[in-house]
């Protein structure tokens, strides 16, 4: 299987390296590049420098809550691009509030989850996160 | 101070009155005389009725800071252990991070170092999602419904099963009524009561009563089992929030559970307490270390 490039796009610094070592610890194939906000991760989208040469990522793990424009406004605005509309997103936060739950679904989010407060939880979140998009499901190429 | 202040009220009154019949009487021998007392009177009624109520509105303002303050306490209950979770993530996963990564590879006490740090993190996670769904309690109200308590027992059960089949418990449990309440909050009473019996079971396996009857419009919950007891001096700390009689390492737990079931049986109107008569009631009736608790709640009215 080829390796698959993840986006993370994640403004806490400890929460990207425990996902990054949940999937290392799940020795998951991929590559995962991980930006802090809303803006760059549009950037990154739609390879704009300084992210040019980035390759197009299948999947895309969002925060809900990020500094800048919110991990929502990012959503709204890639469903919105027909370029990118295809492209998987997981809202992946600490968020639990019903609202934000609704409204990620409303701008067609691919899944909601919660982080796990539970460490073993949170990694075995990864793995199902990873199993079932990055896996089991067929994605446009 | 308010009844003080309506029978000082009262009192003048009387007097009012009082001063009326004397001044008919006196109308002859001097009027001076009556116009005085009866203006005496009138100052002392309208005084003591503007003391009445001037209390009665002090008491009322001190009622609205009351409900203001646990409010905002509750808030602030609420909030605390809600934003306090997210940092605490953070040293639990990485505490966690750490063991996983490197137990075994350093020397034998920085294991132990971390085998603390987690446990310590561990326990704060559960104090703290304990204390989160205590203080969630009412803050959401929801207009109370009829709710099977069969319904609320079976769904403590299931949620227990794991625990009962290993203690292998028997629990018996007859016809419980409906009753006035939410389905979620009274599971919460049953499986922290089952819980409870299950944990201080003592070492023969678990026996569990539970039976209901109806008070006139009030149902009766008892709660019974045959476990290590509670003494009676300590009917009333078993439900103080965080309070726990028995030392962790035996009895692992965050000492909120009875506190949580006192608060939710308490906002649908019931009562909840130790039945400290169950142990007493004689050696061939329980055995030494019987415990029971009752607890009401309003159930279905009679034409329901």
């Amino acid at each position: 299987m080829s390796e698959i490039d993840v986006l993370l796009v994640e403004d806490d610094e400890a929460d990207a390296l425990i996902i990054r070592e949940a999937f290392e610890y799940h020795k998951i194939r991929n590559r995962l590049h991980v930006v802090t906000d809303g803006e760059e991760a549009l950037r990154f989208l739609r390879k704009v420098p300084p992210y040019a040469d980035v390759p197009r990522p299948g999947l895309i793990l969002l925060d809900v809550n990020l500094p800048r424009r919110g991990g929502l406004e990012v959503l709204a605005e890639l469903k919105a691009d027909p370029d990118l509309l295809m492209l998987p997103v997981v809202m992946l936060t600490s968020s639990r509030a019903e609202e934000d739950i609704l409204r990620s679904y409303s701008l067609h989010a691919n899944a909601y989850v919660s982080k796990p407060v539970d460490f073993e939880h949170f990694i075995d979140a990864i793995r199902q996160i990873d199993n079932f998009f990055l896996t089991l499901v067929r994605l446009p190429n | 101070m308010t009844a003080i202040a309506w029978v000082l009220a009262v009192v003048a009154a009387c007097l009012l009155v009082l001063s009326c019949v004397l001044a008919v009487r006196l109308r002859r021998t001097g009027k001076r005389i009556t116009t005085e007392v009866s203006t005496a009177v009138t100052t002392a009624v309208t005084t003591a009725v503007t003391a009445a109520r001037s209390d009665q509105s002090q008491l009322e303002a001190m009622a609205a800071d009351l409900r203001r303050s646990n409010a905002e306490l509750e808030q602030f209950a609420y909030l605390a252990s809600h934003d306090l979770q997210e940092p605490l993530r953070k040293v639990a996963s990485f505490c966690q991070l750490l063991q996983r990564r490197y137990a075994g590879k350093l020397d034998a006490r920085a294991d132990q170092y971390i085998e603390y740090a987690v446990d310590g993190a561990k326990r704060m996670q559960a104090l703290i999602n304990d204390l989160l769904a205590f203080s969630r309690v009412g803050q959401t109200p929801v207009q109370p419904a009829l709710v099977s308590s069969d319904r609320a027992l079976a769904q403590a059960r299931a949620n227990l099963a794991e625990e009962i089949e290993k203690s292998g418990a028997t629990i018996e449990a007859g016809h419980l009524p409906l009753v006035m309440a939410e389905l979620p909050l009274l599971t919460a009473v049953f499986q922290n009561l089952l819980s409870n019996a299950l944990k201080f079971s003592g070492s023969a396996p678990p026996r569990i009563v539970v039976t209901a009857w109806r008070d006139g419009l009030t149902c009766v919950f008892s709660f019974t089992d045959y476990g290590i007891g509670i003494e009676p001096q300590d009917a009333e700390r078993v439900f103080v929030l965080f309070q726990r009689l028995n030392e962790r390492s035996s009895y692992p737990g965050t000492g909120v559970g009875l506190a949580m079931c006192r608060r939710i049986i308490e906002y649908f109107g019931g009562r909840i307490w130790l039945d400290t008569t169950a142990a007493a009631s004689g050696p061939a009736a329980s055995g030494p270390g019987e415990t029971r608790f009752c607890f009401t709640l309003p159930g279905e009215s009679e034409d329901e």
